[in-house]
């Protein structure tokens, strides 16, 4: 083991002025820092989920400027000026937001590992189009992998959170139950 | 995974932007939406000692119309912003629809019109780790001396597999290209080498600012598709991609067609197949001029194994692309390039 | 149906606002004080000798804390199966070979996970390049380099430690075979196959074979642990499916007490199968944190968990199935080959379950099977869900559909007439006390609209799209004697009455924490709020048999239910005693204590505090246990396949509409159904959940997923090129509990969320068949096999 001082700053520092979650922070860091690697490492934001590191998903998703983005492909000093949205936004005041409370009660939360990728999507989703049909959802998570619910559980529940029951218009059922019969 | 070091830079302006490339050259390397750039700096296959983040400045994002009537579409607009465009629909729905089918919705929000066009070029050996490609020899596109698709080969077959140009490509589009010196217009065409190893010729000085698609001329009708193939509906690359644009005029009574294809996922470059453009161009053919004109593009495209699907099968489903891009002509040649749900 | 308050009702997961937030804590999101990284130097061939490390440039690199080579620790040695048929074959670190790409050679420790990274690259390695196998035959091959050369010591094995030391283990020279790439081999004989061939109408023989493929947990495999030097003690956080079973292995290599030894709750995001063996950057973690006295944390990169954990077992079946006229199987006769990767992983026990997983589904008097598992310098397999039942229903079920069309049969009614029944005794002993295959099958029939598809798409159609149908069935166990045998439980009733539940299972995302939450709430009778779960802690909370063994609602059920009882009868009890009246005269609901037909009640607050003054200040404590099987004390022999295997069996029948696009070859699945006897869904929406997953993954796994390698080298360890389903290809599900109430299940459940992958392959298969008439016999099915043999098809028809 070397005696030497070891430089945990081997780069020199940049500034970065970013919003995130409603907060402005003022921060110098590392150019080779990623998004994900602020939020999670830095800001002890762990709700955001490092899954592949390659963009390919869905788990780092986070909004920028509203738009869901994988956050494990952008430069942290990229996001100068902007303003992202990470899952801890949602929750407000102890209560759940709508969409959490759907996820919650259609059971669209296994091991939650991606929860809060498509929790974002989603919220993304309804503020563009506030009634989407499932193949909407469908094509809205297309970049968000889950392994355990086989996706049917979060079109539901994303479904019914945006098209309570007499509110859809022309929506496709979401239970692929009763297009069987 | 963890970046390797860099300096960055974020240029406000194009002016800012061209100065800083003027002076580093090929030390530096641009970055967009980071789709692209960002993989290959995790996997060690591209370690620039300068990054460019281009992502502030914003005349670069705008997709308009131009005074002569031109689609005008700045290199930063998102492929996103593109597939949403209602000017972009009316100009050519095709490049709409190639917008929309590339990559997965994450990736389309990050995803800018020029790194599309510019990315590079694609292997199953080159697209892995640094770690992963520790245990073959260095291939000639990291500047080794092996080509682990074709051993005994002694040039880069890796293929370009991005979705809007071949729509570019069929719709004649050109680019406008800057350096610190001087802004000119070029074909898109020109960009494309053909090369693996550099499958794009731009100056390390120089920015793609805009791409411009010109309007559909008085008395003409016009209309696209882009096909993909692709494993899943969506993240996937195209397996291959078919872009078929079409203008028709009536004469004398009779519609006749002036149609381009163009592919891609085949080789090293998008390419315009001229020769079945050329058959399929004048009126419309029946089903058994159809079989001839498949067999006229599979001849003129060399597709190449670099993927993990066999390549006599997407040379097969490069005709059967064709059949359906005709099909489309056919039964709606105007306007919509066909559902984005297709 | 029984009307319960909790049990079978759609109650929201315990788990969801946690994990809807964000807060949810999973081993990779662990940070602890002073806590340094690790990262793993791997092998880049798939076989070579290792001739020297030097690892000095990276120990000169100032933050670089350590560098441990297979050299220190010699002498470790574990694995999955550690028996003394099959000894423990893998170290944490190579000491003299490397027998698959991405082999741990190295582990380097640094102050930041960057600093360790980039350490990786300053150790120098000497490798001698070894002539590699890859594929069954090469490897089998006499002069084909033996991967394994010593044979390993038995005598001292986990297994054994377990008391597990049957007569019928040490058959034969009781020896591993040295010098032989064979590493597994099962064989069972039942009946006499020759006469069954006699007595046949119909003999077909088939090969059908399976790529490996990868359980794509979306949690990357971590590890954290903590050394404290004052106490002792090792505190451990790992994403895995059996928090004891890692203890023990751990505890015992490094030679510390169990006392010693904590393994402190996480969330796991994912595991199906894929995290149960102990794996080198866990030990590693552990040894390392004990000799720099730091917290020490190793998270694995996605491609190190597609190509150095562990994938499923790349199979293939040669299958002898002869069939009387009316349908009935008289013979099968199963030769399969497995292909384990560069260790042994759990090769013993695919060899064993692909029969497992066989016999339990139809009824086949003459019977012969043997499996083979082979070494190869590939990547390493184990289990991953369904472990083996996939790959062997696949089989099974493909060919079933060409000997009922040979037959002029329906496979439906094939199916029935073949199918096990409840009151069975399976050949090895088990018995059937719940058997819904019968229903199942009638009812995916009905549901996937079998008559009005089946058979009605001819070649000779127009249309490019083609429509079909097929099913198949399968099987999977609840549950085994493995280690640590039992699952146990604790309920704490506290002061007010409120309770927390103690179980050691972990909550993978199957669901468990609310189901067994349900549990005791409905014996207590209490709101689900009123139950806290603790779990995960192998410190504070009882033994448990572990999620990897399909054992959660059957073992772990039972153990609650039995405590929550427990705790419900010591409240009654004493309820009683204050009272002056008997216990079956009281009844328990929200926390009140009522005399039954009378107004008179009593608190639980004031029974605590009753039984505590009365009896020596004992509390009200509710324990239960329940064994793995009751009626055995081991797992059944691997090499011979006798003994009892699990309790009770989940069924299914899986069928599904497909479209088959024949200018393409591209398979679309429509519509699928699962009907699936679990016993009785303990919480309808989460076995829901866990069926809808099933089937994604079998989806997956039939049409577009596999391991793609090339000389042992993984080509797409990525999710780009690692083809699992996504969102918009989900089809339209019908599934549907079909409910047998399991005589041994906690309230009649049993199995549920492994099985049903096992079902979707075939029912592809046979649904592409239906479609266009091309039967595809190995895995995936993708266009292009689709395509070529459309092709092929077309061909022959014109040649005629």
């Amino acid at each position: 083991m070397s005696n030497q001082p070891v430089n945990l700053t081997p780069q020199k520092l940049v500034p970065l002025e970013v919003a995130v979650n409603n907060r402005t922070y003022l921060l110098e860091i590392k150019p080779n820092e990623t998004l994900l690697e602020l939020l999670r490492n830095r800001l002890k934001l762990t709700g955001t989920k490092k899954g592949c590191d390659q963009g390919e998903c869905g788990c780092c998703t986070v909004l920028i400027d509203d738009e869901p983005a994988s956050s494990c492909l952008v430069l942290a000093l990229s996001t100068h000026g902007r303003k992202i949205t990470t899952v801890e936004a949602l929750e407000e005041n102890g209560q759940l937001h709508w969409l959490q409370e759907a996820f919650v009660k259609h059971g669209a939360i296994q091991c939650g590992f991606c929860t809060s990728g498509m929790l974002l999507v989603a919220k993304s989703l309804f503020e563009r189009n506030n009634s989407p049909s499932r193949q909407e959802i469908m094509e809205a998570i297309a970049g968000n992998i889950c392994r355990c619910t086989g996706y049917e559980k979060i079109i539901e529940a994303i479904w019914q959170a945006t098209n309570p029951l007499g509110n859809n218009t022309g929506a496709q059922l979401p239970k692929g139950g009763e297009l069987f019969d | 995974m963890y970046l390797p070091k860099f300096d960055y830079h974020r240029p406000r302006s194009l002016p800012e932007a061209l100065m800083m490339l003027a002076k580093l050259g090929n030390k530096c390397k641009v970055v967009a939406g980071g789709t692209d750039l960002m993989v290959a700096m995790k996997q060690r296959r591209a370690t620039p000692p300068h990054l460019m983040d281009l992502t502030h400045i914003d005349q670069l994002t705008k997709i308009e119309q131009t005074k002569s009537g031109r689609l005008k579409i700045g290199t930063l607009a998102t492929l996103a912003q593109v597939a949403a465009s209602s000017l972009v629909q009316s100009f050519s729905p095709a490049l709409a629809q190639a917008a929309w089918e590339a990559g997965s919705p994450l990736l389309r929000n990050r995803g800018t019109v020029g790194g599309n066009i510019l990315q590079e070029t694609r292997c199953r050996y080159y697209n892995q780790s640094a770690g992963w490609r520790k245990g073959k020899d260095t291939c000639l596109k990291m500047d080794g001396k092996v080509c682990h698709i074709n051993p005994n080969g002694t040039s880069c077959l890796s293929t370009y597999a991005g979705d809007l140009a071949p729509v570019l490509l069929a719709e004649g589009t050109t680019v406008k290209i800057a350096t610190l010196r001087q802004v000119e217009e070029v074909p898109l065409a020109s960009l494309f080498t053909g090369n693996g190893l550099t499958p794009v010729q731009l100056k390390p000085q120089a920015l793609i600012t805009a791409i411009y698609i010109s309007p559909v001329e008085n008395g003409q009708e016009k209309g696209g598709i882009y096909r993909k193939l692709r494993s899943r509906p969506s993240i996937d690359f195209p397996l291959v991609g078919l872009a078929m644009v079409w203008e028709s005029t009536l004469l004398a009574g009779q519609k006749t067609n002036q149609i381009r294809v163009a592919v891609t996922g085949v080789s090293s470059q998008p390419h315009l197949a001229t020769g079945t453009g050329a058959a399929l161009s004048g009126t419309l053919p029946d089903d058994g001029k159809l079989a001839q004109i498949q067999d006229i593009l599979r001849n003129e495209v060399k597709v190449i194994d670099t993927g993990s699907c066999p390549a006599w099968y997407r040379k097969e489903m490069l005709g059967q692309l064709l059949a359906e891009a005709v099909d489309k002509l056919k039964s709606n040649p105007i306007g919509q390039g066909g559902s984005m749900h297709e | 149906m029984t009307n319960y308050r909790h049990i079978g009702r759609h109650v929201p997961r315990v788990d969801g606002p946690e994990k809807a937030t964000g807060k949810a804590i999973f081993t990779v999101d662990v940070e602890l004080p002073n806590m340094v990284y690790g990262k793993i130097l791997r092998s880049p061939y798939p076989h070579a000798r290792i001739k020297s490390i030097d690892p000095s440039e990276a120990l000169a690199t100032p933050g670089v804390l350590y560098v441990l080579t297979g050299a220190e620790i010699p002498h470790i040695r574990y694995a999955f199966v550690d028996t003394p048929r099959y000894p423990a074959d893998e170290q944490p670190l190579a000491v003299d070979k490397v027998r698959y790409i991405g082999d741990e050679v190295a582990a380097v420790v640094a102050e930041t996970e960057q600093l360790a990274e980039e350490a990786l690259e300053k150790i120098q390695v000497e490798y001698e390049i070894l002539p590699a196998v890859f594929t069954f035959a090469e490897t089998l091959k006499p002069d084909a380099p033996i991967i394994h050369e010593t044979s390993y010591e038995s005598g001292n094995t986990a297994w054994e430690k377990w008391g597990v030391k049957g007569k019928w283990q040490l058959e034969g020279n009781g020896q591993a075979v040295a010098n032989s790439n064979i590493s597994a081999e099962t064989q069972v004989t039942l009946g006499d196959v020759e006469s069954g061939l006699a007595q046949a109408d119909l003999v077909r023989t088939d090969t059908f074979s399976c790529k490996a493929t990868a359980h794509c947990a979306m949690e990357p495999h971590a590890a954290v642990a903590s050394y404290d030097s004052n106490t002792g003690k090792l505190d451990l956080y790992l994403s895995t499916m059996g928090i004891f079973y890692k203890r023990f292995i751990l505890a015992q290599v490094l030679e510390m007490p169990l006392n010693k030894v904590r393994v402190k709750h996480t969330y796991v995001g994912g595991a199906f199968g894929g995290k149960i063996d102990v794996f080198p950057y866990e030990f590693c973690a552990a040894y390392l944190s004990r000799k720099l006295c730091r917290p020490v944390k190793f998270e694995l990169s996605r491609e190190e968990v597609f190509t150095t954990t562990r994938q499923r077992h790349p199979i293939d079946v040669t299958i002898t199935t002869g069939i009387k006229n009316d349908g009935t199987i008289v013979v099968q006769d199963i030769k399969v080959l497995a292909d384990n990767g560069g260790y042994r992983g759990s090769g013993p026990i695919v060899s064993y379950l692909c029969h497992g997983f066989s016999f339990p589904v139809y009824k086949v008097d003459n019977y012969r099977y043997h499996a083979m598992a082979t070494y190869t310098n590939n990547p390493i397999r184990g289990p991953q869900r369904g472990h083996g039942a996939p790959q062997i229903r696949f089989a099974i079920d493909s060919q079933l559909d060409m000997l009922a069309r040979e037959l002029g049969l329906d496979i439906t009614e094939v199916m029935l007439k073949n199918a096990r029944q409840k009151g069975d005794v399976l050949p090895n002993g088990d018995y059937l006390g719940s058997c819904g295959l019968q229903e199942s099958i009638l009812g995916a029939k009905e549901k996937i609209g079998w008559s009005k598809i089946r058979g009605r798409s001819l070649p000779q159609d127009p249309g490019r799209k083609k429509r079909g149908v097929g099913i198949s069935l399968c099987a999977m166990f609840s549950g085994a004697m493995y280690y640590p045998f039992t699952s146990a439980a604790v309920i704490k009733i506290h002061d007010d009455g409120s309770a927390t539940l103690f179980t050691g299972t972990q909550e993978l995302g199957q669901g468990a924490y609310t189901t067994l939450a349900q549990i005791a709430a409905e014996v207590l009778n209490l709101e689900m709020d009123q139950v806290s779960v603790v779990g995960g802690d192998t410190e504070i909370c009882p033994i448990d048999i572990g999620s990897y063994l399909s054992g959660g609602a059957l073992v772990t059920g039972n153990a609650v239910k039995m405590a929550a009882e427990d705790a419900r009868n010591q409240i009654l009890f004493w309820a009683g005693q204050k009272l002056g009246v008997a216990p079956e005269k009281l009844t328990l609901a929200d926390k009140i204590v009522t005399v039954l037909g009378t107004d008179q009640e009593l608190s639980v607050s004031i029974v605590t505090n009753f039984a505590i003054l009365q009896n020596n200040g004992l509390p009200i404590e509710g324990r239960g246990s329940y064994k793995g099987y009751p009626e055995t004390d081991r797992y059944p022999s691997l090499a011979k396949g006798k003994g009892l295997f699990t309790g009770a069996y989940g069924f299914a029948a899986q069928a599904v509409e497909v479209e088959v696009d024949t200018l393409t070859g591209e398979v679309k699945l429509l519509k699928a159904s699962t009907h699936h006897d679990c016993g009785y869904p303990l919480n309808e929406n989460i076995v829901e959940g866990q069926v809808e997953g099933c089937a994604s993954m079998g989806q997956g796994q039939a049409l577009c997923e596999e391991v793609i390698l090339e000389q042992g080298l993984m080509l797409n360890a990525n999710f780009l090129d690692y083809k699992l389903p996504l969102a918009p290809d989900t089809p339209d599900c019908a599934h549907q509990p079909v409910n047998t109430m399991e005589p041994r299940g906690p309230f009649g459940a049993k199995e549920v969320g492994e099985g049903s992958v096992a079902g979707m392959l075939a029912a592809v298969a046979n649904a592409v068949y239906d479609a266009v008439g091309v039967r595809i016999t190995s895995l995936p099915i993708t266009p292009n096999k689709v395509l070529a043999a459309l092709q092929k098809q077309k061909k022959e028809q014109d040649s005629k």
